[in-house]
């Protein structure tokens, strides 16, 4: 069993049942971007999720940030139900697109924070942006791509949120911008203590098994799996035997995935207890190809995932 | 929020008060020129009997054409400050930005919309008022105040106007959240408003009077009555086609004993107006109408941007 949390830690997120479809009500086209997702995730912690092209990463993240509207389940942030707008003062986000003013200056967004949130730590803010050499002064439109990512990054992050919220921030920047904004989350975190709990959407694999410590998988607009890192890493195996039926390992395990050849038999597993079967031999799998597995499974049985859910959480 | 109002809008606040200003100056240096020629023209002209064709000063033809293109103002505003005002936010995904500060969406909205209704009553408010007052040495130049060129942007209308034609773009800029569509319904909307109230509704906001006369008499409906129809009548029934004259009258030599003879028989002229009096009245109601579909609009825009997702 992967236990989805530590005893004892307070949840910064919690959905029950929650969906989201677009389109409206009866319509046949109407499609579900997120569906009958439950997942918890405990305060203090650095989220990785992950998903496909349009698994409903980012419509997740907007239904916590309350920009989009739940259209079936739940959604409680810290504590409270985000169709209140009081929780704002506590979250902060970054949109895919890094929404910023381009004609504006750095320094511009951030009189734009100070004057829209309660909270501010503008001295904060201007040392992170002057610590990267990032003039206060010029406009955010002629700056890099990685720039302006730590721009919104600063933005998000002085409001002292409990609860950042980022969407796909590094797919579009160089593998160094990427490592310097991945580096600034991980200051800022640990200048946090515990008092931050970040959700960092990404495709990116090997960016989140450098930085996370907890791990929401969502395809085809469903959740499967969601747990703390090493839970995850120590419960997947790639079972290897001569060829041989997997009956008895389907009836106790998640199979994931399943190669026969003429002789041998491999089994992409994730284990519901301890595997007592000595006979097979098993390897640790890798965070990427824990993600591929679930990824790439069959729609047949993507549609019994809710079920495999069950008993992981 | 007033922050970011001043920041967002102060280039184009700048610009517009620049070309108010500018405009305000030039049309109440024309204006007074314009008053002290007619005040000498009127009373060297009376002096002499030639009040017929006045000209009121040098290059007179373009301050009119100007003053006639402030038909347009309300569209101007609809186009450059209502559209952008939410439909560029949706646009550029900025939204998304400043609703995730600690400002709740609908203290955003409010403070976006009171911003451009403030602004917009100020602004039309200051060009109608100078145009009004730059016009009235023109309007008692010549004629009736109902003339489209002159109701529409003379007195309260144009503040109407301009409320309904921001209304409509700050609306489509939320609904379609792209500035393309936004302004091709905010102008074509606007047109389409106007010229059907235009046509089809204002020569009907009050019944209008009817005066019977013979034809050899002069006009008793006042001076500045709007005109909306003339009909020569036969023992009280409307003559349509060829006027068939009482042969006594047709061997008649000048037009105004055939005019006579002809009114002993029976014709008169039959005008149906509105009289001067009646013009603020009629500001008044195509007013109301302007400002009750904008404020129809602004429900739409409000309950259109806190319904829907980002």
């Amino acid at each position: 069993m992967i236990a989805p949390s530590r005893p004892g830690e307070t949840m910064a997120i919690t959905t029950t049942q929650l969906g989201k479809r677009y389109g409206t009500t009866g319509n046949s086209k109407a499609k579900w971007a997120l569906r009958e997702c439950t997942l918890d995730v405990p305060e203090g912690r650095i989220c990785g999720l992950v998903g496909a092209n349009g698994a409903g990463k980012t419509t997740l993240l907007k239904l916590l940030v309350g920009l989009a509207r739940p259209s079936s389940g739940s959604v409680r942030v810290l504590g409270q139900p985000s169709d209140t707008p009081a929780f704002l003062r506590d979250v902060g986000y970054l949109a895919q697109e890094v929404p910023l003013y381009r004609r504006w200056t750095a320094a511009d967004h951030l009189s734009l924070g100070a004057n829209l949130n309660g909270v501010w730590d503008g001295e904060a803010a201007r040392e992170r942006l002057q610590s990267l050499d990032i003039p206060l002064d010029q406009r955010v439109g002629t700056m890099s791509g990685g720039q302006r990512a730590q721009v919104a990054l600063a933005l998000a992050l002085g409001k002292r949120p409990r609860l950042l919220l980022l969407d796909e921030p590094v797919a579009a920047l160089d593998p160094l911008a990427r490592r310097e904004f991945l580096a600034s989350l991980g200051a800022a975190v640990a200048e946090s203590e515990g008092g931050l709990t970040v959700i960092l959407s990404s495709h990116l694999v090997s960016d989140l098994e450098r930085i996370c410590d907890y791990l929401v998988v969502l395809a085809e607009s469903r959740n499967l799996l969601s747990g703390d890192l090493d839970g995850v890493l120590a419960s997947h195996r790639l079972l290897t035997s001569a060829r041989r039926d997997i009956g008895s390992i389907e009836h106790q395990h998640t199979v994931l995935r399943v190669e026969h050849t003429p002789r041998q038999t491999s089994v992409w597993v994730r284990l519901e207890g301890t595997l007592h079967d000595p006979s097979w031999q098993s390897e640790e799998m890798s965070l990427e190809d824990i993600v591929l597995a679930y990824l790439a499974r069959r729609p047949v049985q993507a549609a019994d995932a809710p079920a495999a859910i069950g008993g992981v959480r | 929020m007033t922050w970011l109002l001043w920041r967002q809008h102060r280039v184009q606040g700048a610009i517009s008060g620049a070309l108010m200003g500018a405009l305000s100056i030039l049309l109440v240096i024309t204006g007074l020129h314009m008053a002290g020629t007619y005040r000498t023209a009127m009373a060297a002209c009376r002096a002499d009997g030639t009040c017929g064709n006045l000209s009121l000063f040098q290059g007179d033809g373009a301050i009119i054409n100007l003053v006639s293109l402030t038909i347009v103002a309300p569209l101007l505003l609809g186009v450059f400050w209502a559209a952008p005002l939410i439909g560029r936010e949706f646009e550029t995904g900025m939204h998304t930005l400043v609703w995730t500060q600690s400002v709740s969406r609908r203290h955003w909205l409010r403070s976006k919309l009171l911003l451009l209704i403030g602004a917009t009553i100020s602004c039309s408010a200051v060009l109608t008022i100078v145009v009004t007052w730059w016009a009235g040495t023109f309007n008692s130049l010549n004629g009736d105040r109902f003339q489209p060129a002159r109701f529409e942007i003379q007195g309260i209308v144009p503040i109407a106007y301009s409320v309904f034609a921001v209304s409509l773009a700050v609306a489509a800029g939320a609904l379609f959240r792209r500035m393309l569509p936004a302004l091709a319904v905010t102008v074509f909307g606007f047109a389409a408003v106007r010229i059907l109230i235009d046509n089809y509704a204002r020569p009907h906001y009050l019944h209008p009077l009817t005066n019977s006369l013979r034809l050899d008499q002069g006009g008793s409906i006042g001076s500045g009555a709007w005109v909306t129809k003339e009909d020569l009548t036969l023992n009280g029934v409307s003559v349509t086609g060829a006027i068939r004259a009482p042969a006594g009258c047709l061997s008649m030599t000048s037009r105004a004993t055939m005019n006579s003879c002809m009114s002993d028989n029976g014709f008169r002229r039959l005008t149906t107006y509105q009289p001067a009096n009646r013009y603020w009245t009629f500001q008044f109601i195509e007013s109301g109408i302007f400002i009750a579909l904008a404020a129809l609009l602004i429900v739409a825009c409000v309950v259109i941007v806190r319904r829907r997702d980002a």
